[in-house]
């Protein structure tokens, strides 16, 4: 699938850095000064007199190591008698002893807590893991960030189970990954987008710089997320960012170059004279008139070219695909004194994109002080800046794609004649899309998008057990978007000097749009804690309120004649032809909230939580939503009837049960409205304006609402080393809010109303695995995620152009006419049921699923494969010494993607076709699985093959290696001597493999239409530094 | 634990709690910023005009030149896709999907789309219908004089029928509703309604609008004879030849429209069509708010070509066809002919632009038919771009339409008579033009052939020829008869007459168990 040109292009660049490589490892493996003169033995017990076999035995400071025998004993060469010994093992703390001159040492491990002990970030607070009884996923940063990528979204991607995430493409600083919290929860404008909340206020995670990321927490089920109420119903990620540690100042350096290319691209005929044959043939088939066909005289100059620039080959994939080098820095400053703690972050991010045009640079500031004013009260803010500036042709990375496919292989994107004019075609007939280079190099729009959340705290503890918290905080966008649009001339390839362009570049108009978009959102909260213990009875009781205002704006201005494409401001464009646009819109939320745990000995373990929400969204009788929820959990394990079981660390059962709302449904739904912007001129002085109702509205309408059943365990196994969790659940949204369907004759667009219902359910799985052999510590693990979606009440059928709407099925199913083959021979046509668009051999027979004898609207089947089966990942990563494996793979089962036109379809606006095409069917060769050659969108013969049928329905289910990582550790005395107290290095690759059967390009995609090209994914080759100072 | 320093703090977060929730009184209470409240309007003259504006701007839809698609969907200045799908133009084009209409691939089953003209014109149309539903419903509540409230009422009555018309035209029986739908069960089940009831319901729409319009020259809104002429357009289209004439006699009574005395060519082209006797309605446009495609969409992209049919039209300034016209001369056969052949269409060796380095070739520009369109086509915006913005109106209806209905009314109704030739010669001897009278003593289905031929070439690239086509119950035997550029004959079975209705709407019907609502015939 990868054309061979990759290969050296990336060679080309990996050279300089093997280079560095092979220096670095040269300095550090090279021979030290250590003389080995005595040894030190000793034996290795655990708290409880149990010798322990696979202790890591380190020299502190030196690659000296070595391990415990079955007896607990170890012999160990040290040449300093003043060194110290560090000893590590799997499911206890590391320890530290100093020699002081012995040679024989008896160590006692303590036990590592387990992680139970781990405090979880949760709805407005905090929870010990063992406490826990909601269906909640955590992942560190740490752990996010043995990956590497600039919006810290993509890091999720099979980390937190029960979350589904899809990054749509590759498009630097635009990958517009989709977020689905077991599964797809409503159909509705609300959207099925999880809530986001950065350091207790809603928020972006695409903001952050993922280096400042500590921690992400993932709440899937009603119990966990009710306290976020109406927001709530397609689950909460509670992102935490790095707060500083007291201690001495610290400062650290993160550096990572990544050799980014596509990972696939479709393999197309770019020889001239096959192209110019086929495109004959092609004509032929759908009956295009001769005169707008090569000449074989025009093929012939191809064929016989001695100048081949004049007649060349070209591959405009390689005009457009390139391989580029992303680079990210982040510098951290963190510390603390005397209560007040403070962490800093600076990141960088330089993302040049594949495909030419498109470019991102992102700037991120992360700032967060905790000061401890005295014993009773705390105070503290996190600020995030990040300014993204992000340059694209204005059409978009799909747009420039397939105008690309749309360039035939007959002529170079410039004139030979050195005049830097731009070519449109060799030969008047063609008619291609633009110019994807003239594009690149013209017309590119930007977007500078400058962002802030912050937020401040204040905690007072009021009485010993009782703390009242408040905390304000906001989000600031700013988007100034320029869009100028030349006037580009595109000439014949063989243009004379004197011709004039055969036509403009078409970048959808000319002049400059200057847009600016903002929105500001504050929120505020205030709550009240009591934390109580009783013998075994611990109560911790959680109310508060909270109020939430959103006002976004925008304004747009443009002229549309400019005297060059020098001058981008609206100043320099000309005052003659000038408009504006501006508009503002807004909303505001109230909320109470509050939450009851009660446990018993940390063994019966009981949480309620409730949230009653006001939106401006609704009519004022129906503005009020109560969203309460409960669980329960049972931590088995501390029975003592278990207790005899060694090698089950913990059994924990979880229920829960609960309500979620949604109310993102536009701003003013139940309001009737005139909507302007109908304007008309009814003379040539003044455009009178105008106003139209455009859409029913339903002024009854209420919230959305989500019910979740959970059921799910926790299971430590073999002293914790193998961790196990499982959750099952069952999640009913209903009153979802969506416009009916209603006949076109009616004339305004449908209302939205509370009617439908959909079911998810699915279960969730993953289990992790750490122990050591020898020297080598090792983890292995996988989760998988399976959902079922179903829709149980929409009302009337709706049917799209690939798709239909039906009670009964997942939402939004495929509904296409089967492929039955391709006609063979005429008496095949005659003899078979009448199929659409008069079909000759070659062309493409359709199921009469209904017996009717004719291929018409009761034939379209309803085929599986919108959603995925299930979704998987698997990890595993080992260490040995100095030295770090790791990889990650990530898969997804039972998709189908409908893909056509540009680079599925042949000569659509004379794209190139697939080398496939060489073996379409022709009367000789009987092909059953390519019909005839044909130029897309004319005749009948495309209107058969372009009819909606299964094949054009792919398997895009995948397998891939997301990323491989080896890393290396300087010991510390080396790190030393460069000023720092660690140094990491390390390779990874991120999509170095794919196993899929989807064909040419990436199968990892968002189907926002039915287009084959989409931005492929990037596959990179990845070189990081970690220093520490 | 001391108790008394937290107070200050408490009061700080008393204080900001407070500024939270208490900064706004209605703190729930939003509305729209940038739209008109449903609640409020319609209480003033100015809410009126603003929604009688609304129903007006249908007209341009797919008007802003951005992108070929957006403008080629045949609706106001895109109207001569219509021609291409007549014997007078071809067009590849996928715009509107014209070009797969006119060789036939019209699939009700497969062609869900209701992008393409097989649907849109539907959609389009209802939501107009919709607007002057609601427009006519609620007008009564602004407070106005009976005078001016007529006025109103007419207007909208007027584009009402404008577009069931069209309806009628395309889809044969329609639903039917002269209030607003809303979205109950009896609102969705709705059954298609007899033609014949929906012609009927219009005409009484045009007769009101007739009887309260402005008895002027075109300005903008429609006017008397507007209605008058659109009257006798319709009733033509059903065959109803005498009240047909009756009412094209009235607007010649009435004297309040000429033919133009200032070319033919300035009808189609600003400022010539500004304040122009002739033009009884068309479709305006105000650059830059309000653009046409024209000029980008017919003179560049080459998206309508002229077929030679349409040429060979034309005839000599004797009058004769070029068969057997003794000045006609096959080695220049565009010398000697009709005026009005290179004022509509461009023939090679013709400018297209202002000099000779425009001179069009049909090889060079790839355009297989030979000619392309100059009508309405401004020749000093070439060459054109996609930035390029048209000022000039689309023609919708103008006077020497009104003379050559009332000669068509007037043949079939009582015969070639005096009136009949006086009318069609007024045409033709337009200034500038002054083609011969027709020779007396015609038969009447003489005098059918000639009215029909100084149609096709008056109103040539108009967007009329494939309507006329279908009244004259042409389009059955002369489209399938057209050779195409590239050399195919054109399909059209008889039940393509009729346009099917989108599937999407099929499948809605069936899915409320609408079983008035049927598909029109032979698309099933």
């Amino acid at each position: 699938m990868e054309s061979s040109g990759y290969s050296t292009i990336a060679g080309k660049h990996l050279r300089p850095l093997l280079l560095i490589i092979a220096l670095l490892v040269q300095i550090l493996f090279s021979p030290h000064l250590y003389a080995q003169s005595s040894t030190v033995t000793g034996t290795v017990k655990d708290a409880k007199g149990v010798p322990q076999q696979g202790v890591s035995v380190n020299v502190k400071g030196s690659t000296v190591n070595t391990a415990t025998d079955a007896a607990g004993k170890f012999t160990i060469p040290v040449a300093d008698p003043q060194a110290t010994l560090v000893f590590s093992h799997v499911g206890f703390l590391s320890f530290e002893e100093k020699l002081a001159g012995r040679k024989i040492l008896d160590i006692t491990l303590n036990e590592k807590p387990s992680d139970l002990n781990e405090v979880v970030v949760i709805g407005y607070g905090t929870q010990k893991k063992a406490d826990l009884t909601g269906a909640i996923a955590t992942v560190s940063g740490a752990d996010l960030n043995k990956r590497v990528a600039t919006d810290p979204t993509q890091l999720l991607q099979g980390k937190l189970p029960g979350l589904s995430l899809t990054q749509a493409s590759g498009e630097a600083g635009n990958e517009n990954s989709v977020l689905r919290v077991r599964g797809l929860g409503t159909y509705s404008s609300a959207g099925s987008t999880p809530l986001v909340i950065v350091d207790g206020i809603p928020g972006s995670l695409t903001a952050l710089d993922p280096q400042n990321i500590a921690s992400v927490t993932l709440l899937k089920d009603a119990a966990s997320a009710s306290i976020y109420g109406t927001r709530a119903a397609n689950g909460v990620i509670l992102v935490t960012t790095k707060q500083g540690v007291n201690g001495k100042f610290q400062l650290s350096y993160d550096y990572n170059i990544g050799i980014t290319r596509p990972t696939s691209l479709p393999d197309l005929v770019y020889n001239s004279v096959q192209y110019m044959q086929l495109y004959n043939q092609a004509a032929a088939n759908s009956g295009t008139p001769v005169s707008l066909r090569f000449t074989q005289a025009q093929i012939d100059a191809y064929a016989n070219a001695t100048d081949k620039s004049l007649y060349p080959n070209v591959n405009w994939l390689d005009l457009v695909m390139r391989t580029v080098n992303t680079q990210t820095h982040h510098l951290g400053l963190t510390g603390g004194r005397n209560g007040t703690t403070y962490n800093l972050g600076l990141g960088y991010v330089d993302q040049p994109d594949i495909m030419i045009g498109f470019s991102y640079k992102k700037y991120n500031l992360q700032f967060n002080l905790n000061s401890k004013v005295n014993d009773a009260v705390t105070f503290g803010t996190s600020l995030t800046f990040n300014y993204g500036k992000r340059v694209y042709p204005r059409q978009g990375s799909q747009d420039q794609f397939l105008s690309t496919l749309s360039q035939s292989p007959l002529y170079g994107p410039r004139l030979l004649d050195g005049s830097g004019r731009y070519t449109f075609a060799a030969y008047p007939f063609q008619t291609p899309n633009k110019n994807p280079v003239a594009i690149a190099e013209n017309a590119l729009a930007s977007n500078n998008d400058f962002y802030m959340q912050g937020n401040i705290f204040v905690a007072v503890k009021i009485l010993k057990d009782l703390e009242w918290r408040t905390s304000g905080g906001f989000n600031f966008d700013f988007q100034k978007i320029y869009d100028y649009k030349p006037v580009i001339n595109q000439y014949y390839w063989n243009a004379a000097p004197t011709d004039l362009p055969v036509r403009t570049l078409d970048v959808g108009g000319q002049g400059l749009t200057v847009t600016d978009n903002s929105y500001i959102y504050p929120v505020v909260y205030s709550q009240l804690t009591w934390n109580k213990e009783i013998g075994v009875h611990h109560f911790k009781v959680l109310g508060g309120t909270q109020a939430e205002y959103n006002k976004a704006q925008s304004l747009s201005a443009s002229r549309t004649t400019y005297p060059s494409n020098n001058v981008q401001e609206i100043n320099a464009g000309g005052a003659g032809a000038q408009s504006n646009t501006g508009t503002a819109s807004e909303w505001s939320l109230l909320s109470f909230y509050g939450r009851l745990n009660y446990d018993y000995d940390e063994k019966y373990l009981l949480e309620a939580n409730a949230r009653y929400d006001a939106s401006s969204r609704f009519p004022p009788n129906n503005r009020w939503g109560l969203f309460p929820s409960v669980s329960v959990g049972w931590v088995a394990s501390k029975e003592h009837f278990l207790d005899k079981i060694s090698w089950l660390g913990n059994l924990k059962f979880r229920a829960s049960f609960g309500t979620l709302g949604n109310q993102n449904i536009g701003n003013y739904p139940y309001q009737s409205v005139y909507n302007t912007g109908y304007a008309y001129p009814y003379t040539d002085a003044a455009l009178s304006s105008g106003a139209i109702q455009t859409s029913l509205v339903d002024t009854h309408i209420k919230w959305e609402t989500t019910r979740v059943f959970d059921l799910g365990a926790d299971i430590g196994l073999l002293n914790n080393k193998l961790n196990v969790t499982f959750d099952w659940y069952n999640k009913l949204t209903y009153d979802i809010l969506s416009g009916q369907v209603l006949p076109s004759y009616v004339g305004l667009a449908a209302p939205i109303i509370n009617n439908g219902r959909m079911r998810n359910t699915g279960i969730e799985l993953s289990a992790q695995y750490s122990d050591n052999i020898g020297k080598v510590h090792y983890s292995v693990g996988g989760n998988i995620q399976a959902n079922k979606n179903t829709l149980l009440k929409f009302g009337t059928t709706s049917i799209g152009a690939t798709t239909i709407i039906k009670e009964g099925q997942p939402y939004g199913s495929f509904y296409l006419y089967e492929f039955a083959g391709i006609f063979q021979s005429a008496a095949e046509v005659t003899a078979s049921p009448t199929q659409p668009y008069t079909p000759v051999p070659g062309t493409f027979k359709f199921r009469d699923e209904d017996n009717s004898k004719v291929i018409d609207a009761g034939d379209r089947v309803i085929v599986p494969g919108i959603f995925p089966k299930f979704d998987y990942s698997f990890n595993a990563s080992a260490s040995y010494k100095e030295f770090d494996l790791s990889f990650f793979l990530y898969g997804s089962q039972g998709q189908k993607q409908y893909v056509n036109g540009w680079g599925m379809q042949p000569f659509n606006q004379g794209s190139v076709p697939t080398k496939d095409w060489l073996n379409a069917w022709t009367p000789q060769n009987q092909s059953t699985t390519l019909p005839l050659i044909y130029i897309t969108g004319t005749g009948n013969v495309s209107s058969n093959l372009s009819t909606v049928s299964t094949y054009y329905l792919r398997d895009a289910s995948f397998l891939r290696l997301k990323n491989l990582q080896l890393g290396y550790t300087v010991p510390a005395h080396i790190a030393k001597h460069l000023a720092m107290s660690s140094l990491r290095v390390y390779f990874a690759g991120d999509n170095l493999l794919t196993f899929s059967k989807f064909p040419g390009l990436d199968p990892e995609r968002i189907a926002t239409n039915t287009r084959y090209v989409t931005h492929p994914q990037n596959r990179v080759f990845s070189f990081g530094v970690k220093a520490v100072f | 634990m001391n108790f008394k320093q937290p107070i200050r703090y408490i009061f700080l977060l008393v204080a900001i709690t407070g500024i939270g929730l208490a900064c706004q009184k209605n703190f729930l209470d939003k509305n729209p910023l940038d739209q008109l409240s449903g609640a409020t309007f319609w209480k003033t003259q100015g809410d009126a005009d603003l929604a009688l504006t609304g129903c007006y701007s249908f007209f341009t839809r797919g008007s802003n030149a951005t992108g070929v698609t957006a403008a080629g969907s045949g609706w106001g200045g895109g109207s001569m896709f219509w021609d291409a799908i007549s014997d007078n133009a071809y067009t590849t084009s996928s715009g509107g999907n014209f070009g797969g209409i006119s060789t036939g691939a019209i699939e009700a089953a497969t062609d869900t789309s209701i992008t393409n003209m097989l649907g849109n014109a539907y959609v389009t149309s209802y939501k107009a219908i919709a607007a002057c539903n609601n427009f006519l419903d609620n007008i009564g509540r602004v407070p106005l004089d009976a005078a001016t409230m007529n006025k109103y009422i007419g207007e909208a009555r007027f584009l009402r029928a404008w577009y069931y018309f069209l309806l009628t035209q395309l889809y044969g029986d329609v639903v039917l509703t002269l209030h607003p739908l809303t979205n109950d069960r009896s609102s969705a089940t709705l059954p298609r309604t007899a033609k014949k009831i929906v012609v009927d319901s219009l005409l009484a729409d045009l007769d009101f609008a007739a009887a309260n319009l402005p008895n002027t020259a075109y300005a903008g809104h429609a006017v008397r004879g507007a209605a008058l002429g659109y009257k006798a357009r319709v009733l033509l289209a059903n065959y109803r030849w005498q009240e047909a004439a009756a009412v094209a006699q009235t607007v010649m009574t009435e004297n309040k429209f000429s033919i133009s005395t200032g070319g033919y060519r300035n009808l189609f082209l600003k400022p010539g069509q500004n304040a122009n006797p002739e033009i009884m309605f068309s479709v305006r446009y105000q650059p830059p708010n309000l653009a046409s495609p024209q000029d980008w969409l017919f003179s560049y992209t080459n998206s309508v070509q002229v077929l030679k049919y349409l040429v060979d039209e034309y005839d000599c300034i004797d009058g004769q066809p070029i068969t057997t016209s003794p000045l006609y001369n096959a080695a220049s056969p565009y010398d000697n002919r009709d005026p009005r052949l290179k004022l509509s269409i461009i023939i090679p060796g013709a400018w297209r632009g202002t000099t000779a380095a425009t001179a069009f070739n049909p090889v060079t520009h790839a355009v297989p038919s030979g000619f392309l369109p100059r009508k309405g086509i401004d020749s000093t915006r070439f060459p054109t771009t996609y930035a390029t913005q048209s000022d000039q109106d689309w023609v919708f209806l103008r006077y020497a339409d009104i003379l050559l209905m009332y000669a068509e009314a007037q043949n079939e109704a009582v015969g070639p008579d005096n009136s009949v030739y006086t009318a069609i010669n007024s045409v033709r001897a337009r200034a500038g033009i002054s083609m011969p009278a027709l020779p007396a003593g015609l038969t009447q289905a003489d005098m059918r052939t000639r009215i029909q031929h100084e149609r096709r070439i008056e109103f040539a690239l108009e967007g009329q020829r494939f309507f006329e086509l279908k009244r004259w119950r042409l389009d059955r035997t002369v489209i399938p008869a057209v050779r195409d550029p590239n050399n195919s004959f054109r399909t059209f079975p008889l039940r393509d007459t009729l346009w099917p209705v989108p599937q999407s709407e099929m499948d809605i019907a069936n899915s409320y168990g609408n079983t008035g609502y049927k598909q029109t015939p032979g698309y099933n």
